[in-house]
């Protein structure tokens, strides 16, 4: 057993008692019967009343006549423009949702593969495809004279004859050219670029939302934080309100820490306590105190998270409270772990905290 | 790797509410689970603790699941989901000074931790250090040795992108470890 992966990987194997544990836990824990889920469904009587409710809330009956008069002489005059004008290329309307990959030929020239949701419109000359989350592939039949647009919220797409892949997801909308040319303009810059075979381009989201979702999916993917950082600060230049503000600032306090880049934390950490509240101001006080403890010691450290109103409180605040109080004020150092022991969230660190105690 | 036993006719059962097929799912799933939760949890979190979350979860959601072959990528995706929250609301152990710092480390945790003898903590201490992403592909195909073809379905991502991740990822573990010298034979030297 040299082999550091042969070793690892029976270290990690789990035990009986482990996964006995983990059994027993979960036969103790209370699973909703899918079925309860039912209850919460509107009786039909209720439905019945909010219909009710819904046809008194119509506009006045009087409107009703003039629709109806107005309706056929609209119908009319379509069909007079329509009888009047060379035959159109046909229409395109359909949905596209699949949650396993679908193909299809949208026309002869245009084939599909997807997962995910849109909608096509435009003409057979000219599709359109609004495409709102997951991965499309295209293969447009080159020199038909096929003019295929795809828009996402993010970014435009326009192709002549070539196979690409537009793939929308929390991160923004990322083409992939695979044969062929297509042009992209992202919506955040504007400008349009042209990409060729092997080449690819990701537009960003263009609210200070999706690029919070687009910093969040970052970050839980382990991307290098100056991803996260740079998704975030977009978000933030878009001077969004609260609490998206909030959360922007509390993430990049947070990233900004997990890179090292401690001093500028600790500066954005003091100025969103200065400024706001809400849910997340625990979270960056936290962040702070930590800063604080390298930076100062444990007098700023405590001042902090003295802050953090005690129902508010964690076990790891009272534990790192009480490591600082330990040799100036061992009473309060010993409340402190008395009431990390109430708030732990483990047996293990339960066990730890009463050892801990039980030292003179 | 994958529990022998049919997911789909386990899956569809359990969404009807079978607790048979329930139990059976659980069975079948939870070292798995436990297992990711260790490799990919980090010191922060206890493996124990998320696999019972984790469970907890797909269990009270397992009726909104509508492709029930889609399951072990539906249970990864949650256990990555699971992880990534608990890291973070964690992450206050990983800093805490002094004599205490020993009250909130789970290195010693219920799983079984302390039975690691010292190459193991270094292999998973390198582990720790890699982006998830590269964590993720390294565990499932050099730790619990699945095909591409596996992860793939697993991560939710095209074959090769499989490949590409678990080729960075190998050598920046290699580097890392070569840095901390842990050597190709796992001897230190």
């Amino acid at each position: 057993m040299s082999d550091p992966w042969a070793r690892y990987r029976a270290s990690v194997e789990p035990t009986e008692e482990s996964i006995e544990r983990v059994r027993a836990r979960l036969a103790a824990s209370e699973i909703p019967d899918p079925e309860l889920r039912l209850l919460a469904s509107p009786r039909p009587s209720a439905e019945a009343r909010v219909r009710a409710r819904l046809e008194r809330a119509r506009p006045p009956t009087l409107v009703r006549p003039v629709l109806l008069l107005a309706a056929p002489l609209a119908a009319a005059a379509a069909l007079f423009v329509a009888l009047a004008q060379p035959a159109p290329a046909r229409q395109l309307s359909a949905d596209l949702s699949a949650e396993t990959p679908a193909t299809f030929a949208l026309t002869a020239e245009v084939g599909l593969s997807y997962t995910g949701a849109g909608a096509v419109s435009g003409t057979e000359r000219a599709p359109v495809i609004r495409w709102q989350a997951g991965t499309l592939r295209l293969d447009i039949a080159p020199d038909r004279g096929i003019a295929l647009a795809v828009e996402t919220p993010e970014a435009h797409v326009e192709v002549v004859g070539t196979v690409f892949e537009v793939a929308r997801s929390t991160l923004g909308t990322r083409v992939d050219v695979m044969r062929g040319q297509v042009a992209v303009r992202c919506a955040d810059d504007g400008e349009r670029r042209l990409l060729s075979a092997g080449g690819s381009r990701t537009c960003l989201p263009t609210r200070a939302a999706g690029l919070l979702v687009r910093a969040r999916t970052l970050d839980e993917a382990g991307a290098p934080s100056a991803d996260v950082i740079d998704a975030l600060d977009r978000g933030l230049a878009l001077s969004p309100d609260e609490p998206l503000r909030s959360e922007l600032e509390a993430l990049r306090i947070n990233a900004l820490a997990e890179a090292g880049r401690e001093a500028e934390a600790r500066d954005a950490a003091d100025r969103f306590l200065a400024r706001a509240g809400g849910a997340r101001r625990d979270e960056v006080t936290r962040i702070a105190a930590r800063l604080a403890l390298r930076a100062e010691g444990c007098t700023a450290t405590v001042a902090l998270l003295d802050g953090i109103p005690p129902e508010q409180r964690v076990a790891s605040d009272e534990i790192a409270r009480a490591d600082c109080l330990a040799t100036t004020d061992p009473a309060k150092a010993r409340a402190a772990l008395e009431a990390a022991l109430a708030l732990s969230p483990t047996d293990a660190l339960s066990d730890r905290i009463r050892a801990r105690l039980a030292r003179p | 790797m994958t529990p022998a036993v049919p997911i789909a006719h386990l899956v569809t059962a359990a969404r009807e509410g079978s607790l048979d097929a329930r139990a059976r799912l659980v069975e079948a799933w939870l070292p798995i689970v436990l297992r990711w939760c260790t490799c990919l949890g980090g010191p922060a979190v206890d493996p124990e603790d998320a696999a019972h979350d984790i469970l907890l979860l797909a269990l009270t959601r397992i009726d909104r699941l509508r492709d029930a072959d889609a399951f072990p990528a539906w249970l990864f995706g949650m256990t990555r989901r699971v992880l990534a929250d608990r890291r973070r609301s964690a992450w206050v152990r990983r800093w805490l000074p002094g004599p205490l710092a020993e009250l909130v480390d789970p290195a010693d945790g219920p799983a079984r931790r302390h039975e690691r003898d010292e190459t193991s903590a270094r292999v998973q201490e390198h582990l720790d250090r890699l982006p998830a992403a590269l964590r993720e592909v390294l565990v499932l195909c050099d730790v619990e040795e699945r095909t591409g073809d596996e992860a793939a379905v697993l991560l939710g991502v095209p074959l090769g992108t499989v490949k590409s991740r678990l080729r960075t990822a190998r050598a920046r573990f290699a580097q890392i470890a070569r840095a901390d010298g842990l050597g190709p034979s796992g001897e230190r030297r």
